[in-house]
């Protein structure tokens, strides 16, 4: 198990250092320079040649990336230039924002999608599989920035229950933030906590488990639930690393201080350090969410743990 | 199964309705979300004494990103550092004259020599008193380190006379040289507090009634109003948090909400919600920014580089039309290149709206059945404007071919590429930050970084010239009269729509929250009254 975690471990340079390949030359083919942007309208051109030596923006792209890469392998993230701070400094201050309202949102999603994706496959077919189809269609299709407001209208405006923006007061402040994006992930896991379900219910080993007079709560619990975790674990870990970086729509309605909104912010104002850096910490987040999630699989799974033994 | 749909259905509409109907109780302010206690009022001295909110919570729509007047020359940052920073000199926003801020009076010897003295007992958050030393550190010494500012330290050499008075020698004579002084970049830092405090903390002591106190990214930033403070009266709220909150629907509810008492750019269908609701306020200022529908003059096989055309897009422009369809009526038609609130503006006639003789200049060049290729940014009113534009065009003949793109792109191409583009027009805006010379220079003269039109014309710039150096101010005006009736109406390298209304929403018994028309908006004097 220690070997294939330091071999995914490795994995991950190669997987980073072609991430920040790619943002970066996608930044420098994107129109609007930052440095010509940062300077006053009257600026002369050698003055704004003077500012991109200055920031360490001269060059050509080659020659910046590799400046960029040097500090990278140091573990250094670089110097945002529209913040004139280190990219790293800014990145954690926002990231436990974006911490809380991933899991605060992977919580509401657990919360709505297990019993409605469980209820929808014990109950294929009937009216109650319709109704868990229907609201995790709902789920999904809903627009974010709709839901949001509207649940702002409600429980903000009219009966003041919650803050409506920021996040100062504690979980009073995550309620709303993490009920509208929990509930877009709880639409596309029920799905999946269904047809898994589904899937194993059939087999004949819970069969035998009725006929052995097992309780069909615990046969549903103990037996089925368990051997359809590993899908809604994959998805799990996907929707979870998405969360980290994904919460733009959210994280902006709510004025919530996360590291999504920073990373939209970096690319409109053309900071290359700051955007790269944002998106290989994305990255980064990623890739740990999904090694968890396949270490986590060995628990759910002996057979699984064999095989990582070998 | 229908007893539960049927259910499901009823919680439906109770959320609907819940989300949709108003309270009926009467209107209470919210628990803030600020980052501290829920903000009270200030204890009443006297029952006579008037009682104000004791934090104030300002919502902006972009991210403050730091404090150092010289790191950034962006709005939003330079709105919290007007609080906290003082300039030598800046516009009065009730006069819209350049006047002393830390600058008590001056004196032009001649256009390349000029006396400044400080007003005299003038604190720094640090307790320490401004002096001339601080302005040379500042503009000598600390300026030309940062790129932003380093060109002012090749405009000028300083001298100090005494503590409060120091000459100034320019290298190229300016007549408007105390406008340069009221660049938002060019704050007045403590000599001192750099001497005894590291630089990041020293970069946070100015003048002004406020004093920074924390900041938090993509958050907010809070200030506390400076007991000491000489330069103006202490204010009467005790703390002012600036909160960012990018959706401009998000704001208004947080404004209806009690948690914020002033927002910034309001969304245009909210103007009526704020004047009819007896508890908020709608605060407007004309903007200094002067739409534009431009041409760019660098292709000569474009047919817009042929003066008839721009004159017929000109006539052809029903102004009024689309200031309603890009900003709901809550913008002035121009009808002068020139920005409204800027010295030597003249209310020109320019070139009234004349459909019937646009179609006929468009008929005499062969321009109708022709399709122009425009570029504009993703802003909603420049959109807007082009949609608009290109309704209008249409009647005559004129097909406009929009292109959308990222407002730092185009702004890019135009400074840049637009003739390879193949751009012919465009649609953009121009806020000039400071006076008449710098409005032309930047972007009529050779070569200029705001010459979008790539207007390349030496008459042009020895009009620009003769009037930034005539000291007489009635030449003066003369000059920049002619040069606005023959960029306006001759030449024509842009056609002016308008200037926009700015505004803010507020609580109604807010008083102080200042729009600047250069975006740079003030809240020194900010409070709201408290009703017993």
């Amino acid at each position: 198990m220690g070997r294939y975690v330091i071999k995914r471990l490795l994995m991950m340079i190669p997987v980073l250092i072609c991430v920040s390949f790619v943002v970066y030359f996608l930044m420098d083919l994107a129109p609007g320079d930052i440095i010509a942007s940062m300077a006053p309208p009257d600026a002369t051109p050698e003055q704004i040649e003077l500012m991109r030596e200055e920031l360490g923006m001269n060059g050509t792209v080659f020659h910046r990336y590799f400046r960029y890469l040097k500090g990278l392998l140091r573990l250094d993230l670089g110097q945002s230039l529209s913040q004139k701070r280190p990219v790293a400094d800014i990145f954690f201050e926002r990231l436990p924002r974006t911490m809380e309202l991933a899991f605060g949102s992977i919580f509401v999603a657990l919360l709505i999608a297990i019993p409605l994706g469980i209820a929808a496959a014990t109950h294929h077919r009937t009216w109650l599989d319709g109704v868990s189809m229907t609201t995790s269609m709902i789920g999904v299709s809903m627009p974010n920035f709709w839901f949001g407001l509207l649940l702002i209208i409600a429980f903000s405006l009219h009966h003041k229950w919650f803050p409506s923006y920021g996040a100062d007061l504690g979980l009073k402040s995550l309620v709303l933030p993490a009920i509208t994006l929990g509930t877009e992930q709880a639409g596309t896991l029920t799905r999946i906590t269904r047809s898994s379900m589904l899937e194993v219910i059939r087999q004949d080993y819970l069969r035998t488990a009725r006929a052995k007079g097992v309780s069909e709560k615990m046969v549903i619990r103990k037996h089925a639930l368990k051997n359809a975790l590993i899908p809604i674990l994959t998805v799990l870990g996907s929707t979870l690393g998405n969360a980290f970086g994904g919460a733009v729509t959210t994280e902006a309605i709510f004025a919530w201080p996360g590291v999504g909104r920073l990373t939209v912010m970096a690319v409109n104002s053309r900071d290359p350090n700051l955007a790269c850096g944002c998106i290989i910490m994305f990255s980064l987040l990623l890739n740990v969410t999904l090694l968890v999630v396949d270490i986590a699989y060995a628990y759910v799974d002996p057979r699984i743990k064999a095989h990582y033994a070998k | 199964m229908k007893k539960i749909l049927a259910l499901l259905l009823a919680l439906a509409m109770v959320f609907s309705l819940a989300a949709c109907t108003s309270s009926n109780e009467p209107a209470q302010p919210a628990e803030p979300a600020g980052p501290t206690e829920p903000a009270g009022t200030e204890p009443a001295q006297t029952a006579s004494e008037p009682r104000y909110k004791e934090e104030i919570v300002i919502a902006m729509a972009d991210e403050f990103t730091t404090i150092d007047p010289m790191e950034t020359s962006a709005e939003t940052n330079q709105i919290v550092q007007d609080c906290t920073h003082d300039l030598l000199t800046d516009t009065n926003l009730d006069t819209m004259q350049n006047e002393g801020e830390l600058v008590d009076h001056w004196e032009m010897i001649d256009p390349s020599h000029w006396t400044f003295t400080l007003k005299s007992g003038v604190k720094f958050h640090d307790g320490t008193t401004l002096d001339t030393e601080d302005v040379y550190f500042t503009l000598m010494e600390r300026a030309p380190q940062h790129s932003i500012t380093a060109k002012y330290a090749s405009m000028f050499t300083i001298e100090i006379v005494d503590d409060l008075t120091f000459n100034v020698e320019l290298f190229q004579p300016d007549v408007d040289f105390n406008y340069v002084f009221a660049a938002n970049t060019l704050a007045i830092l403590s000599k001192e507090a750099f001497e005894t405090m590291p630089e990041e903390e020293a970069v946070k002591i100015g003048t002004g009634p406020w004093m920074f106190e924390d900041f938090v990214s993509g958050d907010y930033v809070s200030l506390v109003r400076f007991e000491d403070c000489t330069l103006y009266p202490v204010p009467n709220t005790k703390r002012l948090v600036f909160k960012m909150i990018p959706e401009a629907s998000a704001r208004m509810i947080a404004l209806e909400n009690g948690e914020v008492d002033v927002i910034m750019t309001p969304n245009a269908t909210d103007y009526n919600r704020l004047i009819e609701d007896p508890n908020l306020q709608l605060i407007t200022e004309t903007g200094r920014g002067q739409h534009m529908v431009g041409f760019n003059l660098e292709n000569p096989d474009s047919i817009v580089t042929n003066q008839k055309f721009r004159l017929a897009v000109a006539k052809g422009i029903d102004k009024e039309e689309m200031v309603l369809a890009a900003w709901d009526g809550y913008a002035i038609p121009s009808t002068n290149i020139h920005c409204r609130d800027m010295g030597y503006y003249h209310d020109i006639e320019g070139i009234p709206y004349d459909p019937e003789g646009a179609q006929a200049l468009f008929d005499e060049i062969g321009a109708t059945g022709k399709t122009i290729h425009l570029v504009t940014s993703d802003a909603a009113h420049r959109t807007k404007m082009a949609n608009n534009l290109q309704a209008q065009m249409s009647k005559y003949g004129i097909t406009i071919d929009i292109e959308i793109m990222q407002g730092a792109a185009l702004t890019e191409l135009l400074s840049s590429d637009g003739h390879t583009n193949g751009v012919e027009m465009f649609i953009a805006s121009w806020t000039p930050g400071k006076n008449a010379d710098y409005m032309y220079r930047n972007t009529m003269t050779t070569g200029a970084g705001r010459n979008y039109a790539s207007l390349e014309v030496p008459e042009i710039d020895a009009m620009i010239d003769a009037a930034a150096g005539e000291v007489d101010p009635a030449k003066r005006d003369q000059l920049y009269l002619d040069l606005q009736n023959y960029l306006t109406c001759e030449v024509i390298p842009w056609v002016p729509i308008a200037q926009a209304t700015l505004t803010f929403g507020a609580a109604a018994d807010v008083t102080g929250a200042k729009i600047h028309p250069a975006l740079v908006h003030q809240f020194k004097e900010v409070e709201r009254l408290v009703s017993d």
